[in-house]
């Protein structure tokens, strides 16, 4: 599977337990428009960190740095750790 | 550097006034990308009150600040002050029903507007409203250097904020500038902040923890940096390229960057105080943020909107001082000037370690609530010879004189610090169901504060349906993270619905599944 294809589906999930069924691009803002909740932000930077070993004690979080499908492959690619991806 | 600190006893705006003369090329805010001086700020805030007063004679008045973490946003409430009216934060990301009710309710008397909240106001009807709107800080009227901040009296409101009210309406919380001068007197004396000092600003200005970072710094000579949007939730970053020295958020902050293992040991040395309010602190976040500032003294503060933000202070030790099996901080002791009481359902006290409502009393109680003497009444009863605000909070002293918090007696919930009254999104949703066989419970609960809202409902309309129609009326921490449907909702033996039982099916559910990403 490509990593794409891991992330829309990790937000997929996300979106269904809150009731959302609404279609969403891999360009549509998904945590500044509110759609996704803090407490989604946690378990999409887990599985970012357990997927591909980004570190985010280094690299911080910055919200508009993750708001998409489109951020978070751009994110991914930049910080992956290779060895545990 | 030797600054007095400035009196604040006749207006909030009077220190920044004081320091703009005194040393006004200090910073006193940085947002949005603009950094701004003491001297910078105080003139805008002089403009803006020209801008307010420019009309006919007129008594002092609400003034709405629909904007968020820009420049409009803090000229605009200082301003406010500065003319002698009280103001009201609201936030522009508001649904447009809520909002245009907030307006209808408030009859201000003028609106300062930020782009988003230009945007928001452009969606409702302009024709028939009453005052004007400020939009753009380019078109006021020149800076007066003799103008000075109008003295009040302490009695006059300094803000109004709006709270989450158990029948279905927001609540107006009517807090004099009294009670925000005892506020910032007593912080500083607690923490003699300095000049150097450089505070965040991370609370929304509708949540009135904001009340402290900003009053409280430019009271002391302080900068002002504010948080933007896109870091607050893991605010890493901003801490550690800012500089800051007092970090004020709610809890929930420390609990996400400790379970997203972003507070590394030593992460912030440049923090001197934290202060952690809003809701409950659960022990092994406070010491997990106390590990990453190991250098700050690490604060628990509790205290209803309804007491001008602060009223209880726990300082974290070692070892902490827990409220048993619920893992969180005590809430601690009495603020000097507040009087603390446990009151049994029928108003008298209960003896010395039993559970109770917590009551307070002191210089910073709220007037009481927006255009409602009923409930004003009922919540700030007079006993003995005293006014007291009843907080709704269960709560028990120790031996040591400390207070702990054990619950609502009531349904209200916080989520990420946000008060909100489960019988408000009932009433929403039952409206929206047209039905009165709804519920809402807190789910899920995460040491004692709530994550989000689960709704369950009997009616035929689609889960989507009920989501998007509350959308459109609540705050979006009020909108429910899931809508479930039922047949029937249970009912407990005395004919209610019983929430108990709906959180047990959650729980129940939620034990039998995993956490998303460790599905495989």
């Amino acid at each position: 599977m490509n990593i794409r294809q891991e992330i829309r589906d990790v937000i997929e999930k996300l979106l269904r337990q809150s009731a959302d069924a609404e279609p969403f691009s891999d360009a549509d803002s998904l945590l500044l428009s509110g759609r996704l909740q803090s407490i989604d932000v946690i378990q999409i930077v887990l599985f970012l960190e357990k997927r591909f070993g980004v570190d985010f004690a280094q690299t911080g979080l910055d919200a508009a740095e993750i708001d998409s499908v489109d951020l978070i492959d751009t994110f991914v690619q930049a910080n992956a750790q290779p060895a545990r991806g | 550097m030797d600054l007095q600190h400035a009196s604040m006893e006749l207006n909030l705006a009077g220190p920044l006034f004081e320091h703009s003369r005194r040393c006004g090329s200090l910073i006193a805010l940085s947002v949005a990308g603009i950094e701004i001086s003491y001297a910078e700020l105080a003139a805008l805030a002089q403009r803006v009150a020209s801008w307010l007063t420019s009309g006919s004679p007129r008594t002092s008045s609400y003034v709405v600040i629909l904007a968020s973490r820009s420049l409009e946003a803090y000229a605009g409430l200082l301003g406010a002050a500065w003319a002698g009216d009280a103001y009201v934060p609201l936030d522009p990301h508001l649904p447009i029903e809520r909002l245009g009710q907030l307006l209808r309710t408030i009859q201000p008397v003028a609106l300062v507007a930020d782009e988003a909240g230009q945007k928001t106001l452009s969606s409702l009807p302009s024709k028939g409203r009453a005052f004007p709107v400020l939009t753009s800080l380019k078109d006021l009227p020149a800076y007066d250097p003799e103008k000075r901040p109008r003295l009040m009296q302490p009695e006059g409101v300094a803000y109004m904020i709006f709270t989450s009210g158990s029948t279905g309406t927001p609540k107006g919380v009517i807090v004099p500038v009294r009670a925000v001068h005892h506020l910032v007197t007593r912080m500083q004396e607690i923490y003699q902040f300095q000049p150097e000092d450089r505070f965040s600003n991370a609370y929304n200005l509708s949540f009135d923890g904001s009340v402290h970072d900003l009053f409280t710094a430019w009271n002391a000579g302080s900068s002002v940096h504010v948080v933007p949007v896109t870091q607050l939730m893991a605010p890493l970053k901003f801490i550690q390229e800012r500089q800051l020295t007092v970090w004020a958020s709610v809890p929930s902050t420390a609990v996400f960057l400790e379970r997203m293992k972003m507070l590394s040991p030593g992460a912030f040395p440049s923090l001197r105080y934290s202060i952690l309010a809003g809701e409950a602190l659960p022990v092994r976040s406070a010491q997990a943020w106390q590990r990453a500032a190991s250098g700050s003294i690490v604060d628990n503060l509790y205290g209803p909107t309804e007491c001008c933000v602060f009223s209880t202070m726990q300082r974290l030790e070692d070892p902490p001082l827990i409220t048993p099996n619920r893992g969180l901080v005590a809430i601690g002791k009495p603020l000097p000037g507040f009087e603390a009481a446990v009151f049994n359902g029928s108003g008298s006290p209960v003896p010395p370690g039993s559970c109770g409502e917590l009551a307070l009393s002191g210089p910073q109680l709220a007037n009481g609530y927006f255009q409602d003497p009923e409930r004003t009444a009922a919540r700030f009863p007079v006993v003995g010879d005293k006014v007291w605000y009843l907080t709704g909070d269960s709560v028990y002293k120790d031996e040591s004189g400390s207070y702990h918090h054990m619950g609502r007696i009531d349904s209200q919930v916080k989520i990420l610090g946000h008060r909100v009254e489960l019988g408000e999104v009932e009433a929403e949703l039952g409206s929206v169901c047209g039905s009165d066989a709804v519920a809402a419970v807190a789910w899920p609960i995460d040491h004692g504060s709530a994550r989000g809202v689960v709704v369950f409902h009997c009616s035929r309309r689609t889960s989507q349906e009920i989501r998007q129609a509350l959308m459109e009326r609540l705050p979006r921490y009020m909108v429910p993270n899931q809508v479930r449907w039922l047949e029937n909702l249970p009912l407990s033996s005395n004919g209610k619905i019983d929430r108990a039982m709906l959180t047990q099916m959650l729980e129940r559910e939620s034990a039998e599944s995993l956490e998303i990403v460790t599905e495989e």
